[in-house]
């Protein structure tokens, strides 16, 4: 199990570079919705949801799925499958990034089950696990079929690494559960990452609520990221992972986390590297180029700088180790594995750019406190 | 099992100034197998003098190559023990038996590669320095060893590429350069064609002679066994006979160790043959070297030679050439040859 | 002289050998991931060049290159002496088993006793603490191997076994890693992709020294290596204590292989394929030779697949298993399918 959650974690971690090549800057709410794999289509009497991509090569491929309320008729030409009775009572989950979603909607008394429960940061969850509310499903390839469907969700939300028809989810499909995909990991805008709130509104029949928590994130998001533009003189360089062994995964720059990087007035230091995928270099490369670091974000899983010595002892030798500007997201994390970064950030895009903001721009947020990150000593 | 041998053994007298190499008292050989205890043979008492050479023979199972091991000090005696040149085979330092005693097994050699020079060389073990060095000295007794097994000119092949006899005289010579009295082979000549069985066999026994090496090798050619051997232990069920081969077979233990309803076993001629099953008498009349294979040559077709026989077989001879003539109450016919004599006696329905 | 020409073609083979791992070992120096400049390389050894440059030189590419040196040289000449002692010309470290077995070591020590010291410290006790569990792992495999070979005559039962024990432990350590700490597990997991890089200094001593004692165990063993080339029968005739030799053999291959998987990770292939090259190019079967030439080729194997791995340049590197894979497997291949079968080629 351990070896799955770090597997989806190196996964996640490679998959959050994947991006088309169409490289929008950061922009409005409009831009976000036009570049999301999300679209939303409200028709009179029922909603209309095409996730394009919903996993890694998927060529393009569209799945189309269509929210009704519960007693009215289904449309023609609209197949039974693809419809979803809207809202939904009994969800099953995938994600602690879901669970996020749910909560922030206040709609957590939805669930009845969840995969890898253990990895919440959320505090109800082991409780609810614990009082049989919410069952542990297990995991992509181990899931536990027959508890999913004796569950008789009125919806999975799932999040496919590979293809489905060949894994499970594709089975239970077939078995008659409602499978819907949720590609918000992909996405390589973290505001058009925040935008999937909306699908958990229309599933949950909050949407107003999911629109306007929305509103309100970007709207927070967009001001602080312009007064960083217009303030900002020089900017920082910042050097982000860490090395496995010999190998240094880099992220590119047109990733979510550049992005972050860039509109928190930061600069990267691979700002040249532009990929659909983390690129592997070795250490010793990214060891030259990281003397001109300023400030070194998310070194692997280190919460000290021993921590960080024992994984590669060169790399504490870096001006940026030695002057103390290292910081990572470690600070709202469980003792099993579980970390908020992975969950409530994806959906307070706003809070996380305040994050970085502070970690790069101290001087424009004096008063705040990094609410994810912590600085290594 | 009792060997019923036993007692004439040891009525052997020794005749002055006859050294023996190896002699064993009373020894049970076999192995554990299992947590049991296998006894292959007991009450073994056999001797070896110097500078003989000696044929193991005996059917298969019959326990040769436990014997050998057991002389060589490969496996433990069961009980008893044995003596090699008067000391008793435990006794000697781990250091001077392989100088004492050298040993050929019918494990076949894995590794290919290996070159002629390099595998004799490799005798030497027992004397080289820590890492294997060979002296001038050294170089010269593989030489030498190399010259007797006629072996020189292959010096620089290897293994794989030389043919079974030689790989055989490689490992004799082998044996050699490793410079004991007593060489103990078992089954050299497994796997050889006949030439190059007798001239193993013939190099064996000219070790002996010009060199004066003491030579215990098992074998199932008995033929080559009989002819060269200066000793036989022959192992049989009940045991095992110790003597000169010619000894053996007038006592009829060689025939009786054999015996069985398919050979029989011809004292005169030391030979074996398949035993026969319809017997139609018939007279021979010939002299010379034809006679002895004319009748070979009859009795394989089952007939047997009876002088007061009614079919008569003649053997002329004139200007080289000869003529078997058949004579019987109705003709006379004859043949240049003995297949065309049995192909007519066969058409005859004699056969 | 006994000796024909091939003979005289040794003494030119190995200072060949030698030379070509001098000038791969000074090309691993000089060739790294990132652009350095040979004069500013080599005034970084003499401690006159920049400080980053001295920081790449000395903590990245020196000991990068000394561990490939040795650890090529020790990975093969462990596999020589279990082709040797197995009569096996497919048997080597990784084949056997016996580099899982190191794993599995390494494996306990991390996973079940990490509070004790964290598994990557580059402190001097942790580097020894691994090597003595890789080692001891490495030679209770090697252990079960040795008494597998000795009852069964059939190289390839051999080899079977071999496989499934690698099976095995990767089973059991699986489970191990269901059963232990996050950062324990990270760390574990690395570990097995191999790799040349990330070895302190201390911890490179420790190779050292470890590589340098199995391989003076190994050339002290030349003697009756080559007698066992013709059998155990005959070894055994020939004055060879056989329980012996038999368990130096498997200390000395324990500590070889052991202490490389230890710090660099299951190294793939070189152990089988090298001791092979080396008797191609050396065209002998005698040991006094063939430890010493495996070794030497082992080093400039490895050497030049390092250098391979960072061809790609701009940084991007190619692991180094997969080269040393794609240098061994058709050599292995070669063996396999040689005119005669297996044992031709041995």
């Amino acid at each position: 199990m351990r070896l799955q959650y770090l597997l989806t974690c190196l996964i996640f971690l490679a998959c959050s570079c994947h991006h088309s090549a169409d490289q929008t800057h950061r922009g409005s709410l409009f831009q976000a919705g036009e570049t999301s794999r999300l679209t939303i289509e409200e028709k009179t009497g029922f909603t209309r949801l095409v996730i394009r991509d919903p996993w890694q090569n998927a060529g393009g491929a569209e799945l189309e799925y269509y929210l009704l309320p519960r007693n009215s008729e289904i449309p023609a030409g609209i197949r039974e499958e693809q419809v979803i009775r809207v809202p939904v009572s009994r969800m099953i989950i995938m994600s602690t990034t879901h669970l996020a979603m749910l909560r922030a909607l206040d709609a957590t008394d939805l669930l009845v089950g969840m995969a890898g429960p253990q990895i919440a940061y959320d505090s109800l969850i082991p409780d609810a696990v614990a009082r049989g509310i919410v069952r542990d499903v297990g995991y992509e390839g181990t899931l536990n079929s027959e508890l999913i469907v004796s569950l008789d969700p009125d919806v999975l939300v799932a999040y496919g690494v590979t293809a489905p028809s060949a894994g499970q989810l594709g089975r239970l499909s077939s078995m008659g559960v409602r499978v819907v995909y949720d590609a918000d990991y992909l996405e390589e805008d973290p505001l058009a990452r925040c935008r999937w709130i909306k699908l958990f509104g229309l599933l949950t029949g909050k949407q107003a609520m999911a629109d306007s928590l929305f509103k309100d994130v970007s709207a927070r998001y967009d001001d602080l990221a312009e007064r960083v533009r217009n303030s900002v003189h020089e900017r920082p360089s910042v050097l982000l992972g860490a090395p496995w062994e010999d190998v240094w995964y880099i992220s590119p720059s047109n990733s979510y986390i550049g992005r972050l990087i860039a509109d928190a007035g930061g600069d990267y230091l691979f700002s040249d590297l532009k990929e659909n995928n983390s690129v592997p270099f070795s250490v010793e490369a990214v060891f030259k180029r990281a003397a001109d670091a300023d400030i070194w974000i998310n070194p692997g899983t280190s919460e000290n700088m021993k921590e960080l010595a024992a994984t590669d002892h060169r790399l504490a030798t870096l001006p940026v180790c030695t002057q103390g500007e290292v910081w990572n997201n470690r600070k709202r994390i469980t003792g099993e594995g579980g970390n908020d970064y992975w969950e409530s950030a994806v959906v307070r895009p706003d809070l996380l750019l305040m994050d970085f903001v502070s970690i790069i721009h101290p001087e424009l947020l004096p008063e705040y406190t990094p609410y994810y990150y912590l600085k290594l000593e | 099992m009792d060997n019923p041998w036993q007692e004439r053994n040891r009525e052997e007298i020794l005749m002055d100034g006859q050294k023996i190499i190896a002699e064993t008292f009373d020894l049970a050989i076999g192995y554990h197998s299992r947590g049991r205890i296998n006894t292959v043979m007991q009450n073994v008492s056999l001797r070896a003098g110097t500078g003989e050479l000696v044929a193991v023979i005996g059917r298969n199972g019959t326990g040769k190559s436990t014997l050998l091991r057991t002389l060589v000090s490969l496996q433990p005696a069961l009980s008893g023990r044995v003596e090699i040149r008067g000391e008793a085979l435990h006794r000697i330092c781990s250091a001077d038996l392989p100088r004492t005693i050298s040993f050929t097994s019918t494990e076949p050699v894995s590794v290919q590669n290996i070159r002629v020079h390099e595998a004799v060389a490799l005798g030497r073990f027992p004397y080289t320095n820590w890492i294997g060095t060979l002296t001038p000295e050294d170089e010269e007794t593989v030489k030498e060893a190399m010259e007797v097994t006629g072996i020189s000119s292959l010096a620089g092949r290897r293994l794989d590429s030389i043919s079974d006899g030689e790989r055989q005289r490689t490992l004799i010579a082998r044996s050699l350069a490793q410079d004991t009295s007593l060489l103990v082979m078992d089954e050299p000549t497994a796997f050889l064609d006949l030439p190059s069985r007798y001239s193993i066999v013939s190099l064996l026994r000219r070790l002996t002679r010009e060199k004066g090496k003491s030579v215990i090798y098992s074998t199932h050619d008995l033929d080559t066994a009989i002819n060269e051997a200066d000793r036989i232990w022959l192992m049989t069920a009940d045991g095992i006979a110790d003597g000169a081969p010619e000894d053996l077979i007038l006592t009829g233990t060689m025939e009786k160790a054999f015996e069985s309803p398919m050979l029989t076993f011809s004292s005169t001629d030391g030979t074996f043959s398949v035993v026969r099953e319809r017997k139609i008498p018939v007279a021979l009349e010939a002299e010379g070297p034809g006679a002895k294979l004319t009748e070979k040559a009859l009795y394989r077709c089952g007939y047997s030679i009876d002088m007061k026989a009614r079919l008569k077989v003649k053997l002329v001879e004139s200007e080289g050439e000869r003529l078997w003539l058949l004579v019987s109450d109705t003709d006379n016919e004859s043949f240049a040859s003995i297949h065309d004599l049995l192909f007519r006696l066969s058409a005859r329905a004699y056969c | 002289m006994m000796m024909k020409g091939h003979a005289k073609a040794i003494p030119l083979v190995i200072t060949g050998l030698l030379a070509a791992m001098t000038v791969f070992f000074i090309a691993d120096i000089l060739i790294g991931s990132t652009d350095m400049s040979a004069s500013e390389v080599l005034r970084s050894l003499f401690g006159k060049g920049t400080p980053q440059g001295e920081i790449i030189v000395m903590q990245f590419r020196l000991p990068k290159a000394i561990t490939a040196l040795f650890a090529g040289a020790a990975m093969s000449v462990s596999g020589l002496i279990m082709q040797t002692l197995f009569r096996n010309p497919l048997a080597g470290p990784d084949v056997l088993g016996i580099s899982s077995g190191a794993g599995l070591g390494v494996a306990l020590t991390v996973l079940a006793f990490s509070p004790l010291f964290s598994f990557a410290t580059t402190s001097a006790f942790a580097g020894w603490s691994l090597i003595l569990a890789a080692c001891a792992g490495a030679g209770a495999v090697m252990m079960v191997i040795l008494a597998v070979s000795m009852r069964m005559k059939d190289i390839m039962t051999v080899l079977i076994v071999g496989l499934l024990l690698a099976s095995a432990i990767s089973a059991v350590v699986s489970l191990l890693q269901y059963f232990s700490n996050e950062t324990a597990l990270r760390t574990y997991v690395i570990w097995t992709m191999g790799n040349l890089g990330n070895i302190s200094w201390q911890q490179l001593r420790a190779l050292v020294l470890a590589a340098v004692a199995g391989l003076s165990m190994a050339f002290m063993m030349v003697k009756p290596l080559n007698a066992m080339l013709m059998g155990e029968t005959f070894s055994r005739t020939v004055g060879v204590r056989m329980k012996r030799t038999r368990v130096l053999l498997l200390v000395a291959a324990s500590i070889l292989a052991g202490s490389v998987t230890a710090f660099c990770g299951p190294l793939a292939f070189i152990g089988v394929a090298v001791p092979h090259i080396a008797r191609l190019l050396l065209g002998t079967t005698d040991h006094r030779i063939l430890v010493p030439g495996t070794a030497v080729t082992g080093a400039l194997t490895l050497l030049a697949s390092d250098i391979i791995s960072t061809a790609p340049g701009g940084g991007h590197i190619i692991p180094v298993n997969t080269v040393t894979s794609l240098i061994g497997i058709p050599v292995v291949l070669w063996i396999i399918l040689g005119r005669k079968g297996i044992g031709r080629r041995f």
